[in-house]
């Protein structure tokens, strides 16, 4: 069996990524995990943050890609991962300012309308989403 | 004998004619190449949502499944359509197949004892269908093909249809739009979304059921509303795709038409002219001639 596990990340957008790699993590509702290949099939939703792919061997390691994601789910098989997500960014493509913009933006909107809104739920994913980001920017994440 | 003036304006018109659908083509092509790739971006997602909610769905008991899923009481329902065509016209038959089919499915329904219900995405069946159809008509949505954007398209048309799906406003809801084949053909499509249709899985490796996380009801929960979403806009990038290349196609066959017309006006033009030419040249010669005498 290949170590390596074939990654697709697809929003409703594009195919953002379909290449083979060997480690996968990704932020799952019940916390992070990682899949290698000949992960046991799974399900699972996920919530808005950080997906890596590349297994990381030193500190600061240049291999491993970071994406920050907006939610999604993800279907695990043995020699392949789908991640369904509505929008996903590359670390490299972060633009600071905008993320603070962003952030602003959406928890702005968040305060302005009752919790009971349909709308509330998407807006909160925007606040979480625009975090995530800073947090990425600010190397919190690993 | 057709007067010169009269053919001279004709000759006019037609060309200006053959100018504004040459003009019509070159800008449906141009948004053809860029609502082709959304068109052909927005697939692969709509695929694995379906695909995913298919395997999930074949692993719970039918009787435990969410309404979204369930299959639908037998005997006499309300049924919603949902119904793409384009905002404008002049795209040759691309609206009228889908309304066509759209009447037929209506009467099919009703004479089945079915209460049919009509929700329109683009402005041109709600035009021609309000009249015969008035009080079946729900919502009218109309613009969203300009934008082409998801989230505008799950706030207006997704929401909307959640929402009186939970108010037990219809019991089952179809799609008809043109999906986008090639520049040259469009394909009617139906498709039913609610509640979603679960395939048998045809590949033929039995696996294991899938771990899920948090459980398969929570999973499901969150996948099928946005699999009605995800549909709902896959569609209006697809007619929109097919919209364009409906159009540039019919204005292509206007452009080669309005040519054939010009060739033939121009012949008719120069022969009467050239009787025209010839009958005074008689009329001068004969007129001399009997000067002479």
């Amino acid at each position: 069996m290949s170590i390596f596990i074939h990654l697709e990340v697809v929003t409703p957008e594009s195919v953002l990524i379909s290449e083979d790699t060997d480690l996968v993590t990704a932020p799952g509702v019940e916390g992070y995990f990682g899949v290698m290949a000949g992960h046991a099939p799974m399900v699972t939703l996920l919530k808005p943050g950080v997906m890596t792919m590349g297994f990381p061997v030193g500190p600061e390691d240049n291999r491993v890609k970071r994406y920050v994601i907006a939610g999604g789910y993800v279907e695990v098989l043995p020699e392949k991962v789908t991640i369904l997500t509505e929008r996903a960014v590359a670390r490299e493509d972060l633009n600071r300012q905008q993320v603070e913009q962003e952030l602003k933006d959406a928890q702005e909107r968040l305060c302005a309308i009752p919790s009971t809104d349909g709308q509330c739920a998407y807006w909160q994913n925007r606040v979480d989403f625009a975090n995530a980001c800073l947090s990425v920017l600010n190397k919190q994440m690993v | 004998m057709a007067n010169l003036k009269h053919l001279r304006n004709r000759i006019r018109s037609v060309n200006n004619t053959r100018q504004i659908t040459k003009a019509m083509k070159m800008v449906s092509a141009a948004k053809l190449r860029r609502s082709q790739e959304r068109a052909l971006a927005t697939r692969p997602y709509s695929q694995r949502i379906r695909a995913m909610i298919n395997g999930i769905a074949a692993l719970i008991p039918a009787t435990g499944a969410p309404p979204l899923l369930a299959p639908v009481r037998e005997g006499s329902r309300k049924i919603l359509l949902v119904v793409y065509t384009a905002d404008r016209g002049l795209c040759g038959s691309f609206n009228s197949v889908v309304i066509r089919s759209t009447r037929a499915r209506i009467a099919q329904l009703t004479a089945e004892g079915h209460q049919v219900m009509l929700t329109f995405v683009g402005r041109k069946a709600h035009d021609v269908m309000k009249r015969q159809y008035g009080d079946m008509i729900r919502d009218v949505h109309a613009g969203l093909s300009r934008a082409l954007s998801f989230d505008l398209t799950e706030q207006q048309v997704a929401a909307k249809l959640l929402t009186d799906f939970a108010n037990g406003e219809f019991d089952e809801c179809h799609i008809v739009y043109n999906a986008f084949k090639s520049a040259m053909t469009q394909e009617l499509t139906w498709r039913q979304i609610i509640p979603a249709p679960v395939e048998p899985l045809d590949d033929d490796e039995p696996r294991g059921a899938p771990l899920f996380e948090p459980d398969e009801e929570t999973v499901l929960e969150a996948l099928l509303p946005r699999n009605i979403a995800v549909q709902v806009f896959q569609a209006l990038t697809e007619s929109n795709a097919a919209e364009h290349a409906a159009r540039m196609t019919a204005m292509d066959n206007a452009v080669r038409n309005a040519g054939e017309m010009l060739k033939k006006l121009s012949i008719t033009y120069n022969r009467t002219r050239q009787a025209a030419i010839t009958t005074e040249l008689m009329e001068i010669i004969g007129g001399s001639e009997s000067l002479k005498g």
